[in-house]
């Protein structure tokens, strides 16, 4: 039994007392549509639009919400935003909606998404089916430089899962370059080992010789990963 | 004063011109999609172009604290090509979807091809379609019948007006335009082909400030991404008032790309304070 349905309700359940009557009837007709099969071009347009429909704002507004259940790990969507609710819904509807797999469907999204809805897909894939079917939408959110953009595809479980060590090494060291916090990333210290270690502080030593500002969290992390006698 | 430059091509332009321009007080950018310098051989150029655009060079903006957004199109010149024209108008309306893209355009002439009037006719249409402004280029040689032949075509249509712009107007266009259409106007100011700021200032002191938009155009050529404000002294100088030049340089270019429903003038509160660490559509990267 798949955590899909459970999730797809939970989902729903944050997102609908948070919207408009419009942006109720534009997310139920969106996921009618899904839910009965259409192609990715329809796919594509609806979650593009879902976004304007729905307005801005946080997802949860007040009290912390319970983790969604994930594929592999829970998801923690307290600091999502209405349209990445929103979206992540219409994923989890062409996930119920049976094959080709949501995060088959991911992919494409990802390649044709602006920024926005590429941090959506992004977010939403660790609720998805479990496989590493979307890892190619993961390994080029790792890529950009759009630093909201590959926090996200480097800061999520998804991520976390699936990418091959080498790469998940490789996204943390450009964590630390960029300067973004390292302690956040799930499954660090399981991923991570020893060679992180070496390649964090082969940073630091870097920053020293050039005086320029030592990531804040880097020596911490490397002596946690891979512990200095 | 804020500062909306509503045409320039800030693909081609460095990173030191985004400071600079945010020092001059400009706000917010729109981006047409138009030609590289040369051509475009498959439809993937312009899908990479579209995506830079939406993506890259909106991040880019938004280091320097300012909202980058943008209209996109198949441009006159390449709607020649057959290489790329009916691959992009099938690539279009999904990318037409999209949050940062404020209307259609640059269509329009450049050399008064049947070609160049199929897509430009497609393209209105496809406007008119998703509630988005149309961003008209004219043509920079044999511009007067250019706007003619424009000014036809939206009456031919039966456009609405207030969704449309005609680009690049000079002292010999403006009447034409105005006489004919009550489109909104746009006047480039952009050495050697197009306006010096004092013919802008005249133009506008000629014919009023309703409807009527200044840009740099600025782009990979001799140009100026600063010519707004640097046109916004020269207002000062002739004697336009405070209200008059602010009504120029912001309030037009708001309100007529407003009518597109993208343009979120909340998103500027949360560029107000760019650290380059990211700030983007209102999320902070540092948030904990």
């Amino acid at each position: 039994m798949t955590h899909l349905a459970d999730t797809d309700r939970a989902l729903r359940d944050l997102l609908l007392p948070r919207l408009s009557e419009a942006g109720r009837e534009a997310l139920t007709a969106a996921r009618h549509e899904i839910l009965a099969g259409c192609d990715d071009r329809t796919l594509g347009r609806r979650f593009a639009a879902i976004a304007r429909q729905v307005g801005r704002g946080p997802l949860v507004d007040g009290q912390e919400p319970a983790p969604l259940a994930g594929a592999t790990d829970a998801v923690d969507v307290a600091a999502w935003s209405l349209p990445e609710g929103a979206r992540a819904s219409l994923l989890l509807a062409a996930a119920c909606a049976g094959p080709p797999a949501a995060l088959e469907r991911a992919v494409p999204l990802y390649d044709r998404g602006e920024t926005g809805e590429r941090i959506a897909v992004l977010k939403a894939l660790a609720l998805l089916e479990e496989a590493d079917t979307a890892l190619p939408a993961v390994q080029e959110g790792c890529r950009s430089n759009i630093l909201p953009l590959f926090d996200v595809a480097t800061a999520n479980p998804y991520a976390s899962r699936w990418l091959s060590d080498h790469d998940f090494n490789h996204a943390m060291l450009k964590r630390a370059t960029l300067g973004l916090p390292l302690g956040l990333v799930v499954r660090l210290f399981e991923r991570g080992g020893p060679e992180l270690a070496r390649m964090l502080l082969g940073l630091v030593r870097e920053r020293q010789i050039s005086s320029r500002p030592v990531p804040a969290d880097a020596v911490e992390i490397a002596d946690l990963l891979a512990p200095r006698s | 004063m804020q500062i909306f430059d509503p045409h320039i091509h800030c693909f081609s332009r460095t990173t030191d011109d985004y400071e600079r321009m945010r020092d001059a007080g400009i706000r917010i950018v729109n981006e047409p999609a138009f030609w590289l310098g040369q051509p475009r051989t498959s439809v993937g150029s312009f899908k990479d172009y579209f995506d830079t655009l939406l993506g890259w060079e909106r991040f880019r903006a938004a280091q320097y604290g300012i909202l980058h957004v943008c209209t996109l199109s198949l441009n006159p010149k390449e709607a020649n090509d057959d290489r790329v024209n009916d691959a992009v108008l099938e690539l279009l309306p999904d990318y037409l979807e999209k949050e940062s893209v404020v209307g259609v355009g640059e269509i329009g002439f450049d050399e008064m091809t049947a070609k160049e009037d199929k897509y430009f006719r497609a393209q209105l249409a496809l406007a008119k379609e998703h509630g988005l402004v149309a961003l008209i280029h004219t043509p920079h040689r044999d511009k007067k019948k250019g706007v003619e032949r424009t000014i036809d075509l939206v009456l031919e249509m039966d456009l609405n007006h207030d969704l449309v712009i005609i680009d690049h107007n000079t002292e010999e266009t403006i009447p034409m335009v105005k006489d004919r259409t009550y489109c909104w106007a746009g006047h480039t100011i952009y050495p050697q082909t197009k306006l010096s700021p004092e013919r802008a200032t005249k133009i506008i002191q000629e014919f009023g400030t309703d409807r009527m938009l200044i840009n740099s155009s600025a782009d990979w050529g001799e140009s100026d991404p600063l010519n707004v404000p640097i046109a916004v002294a020269n207002m000062r100088r002739a004697g336009l008032s405070e209200l008059e030049i602010e009504k120029v340089v912001w309030r037009n270019p708001v309100e007529f790309f407003a009518q597109s429903g993208r343009l979120d003038l909340a998103l500027l509160d949360a560029l107000d304070a760019p650290d380059k660490s990211g700030f983007f559509a209102g999320n902070t990267v540092l948030r904990r």
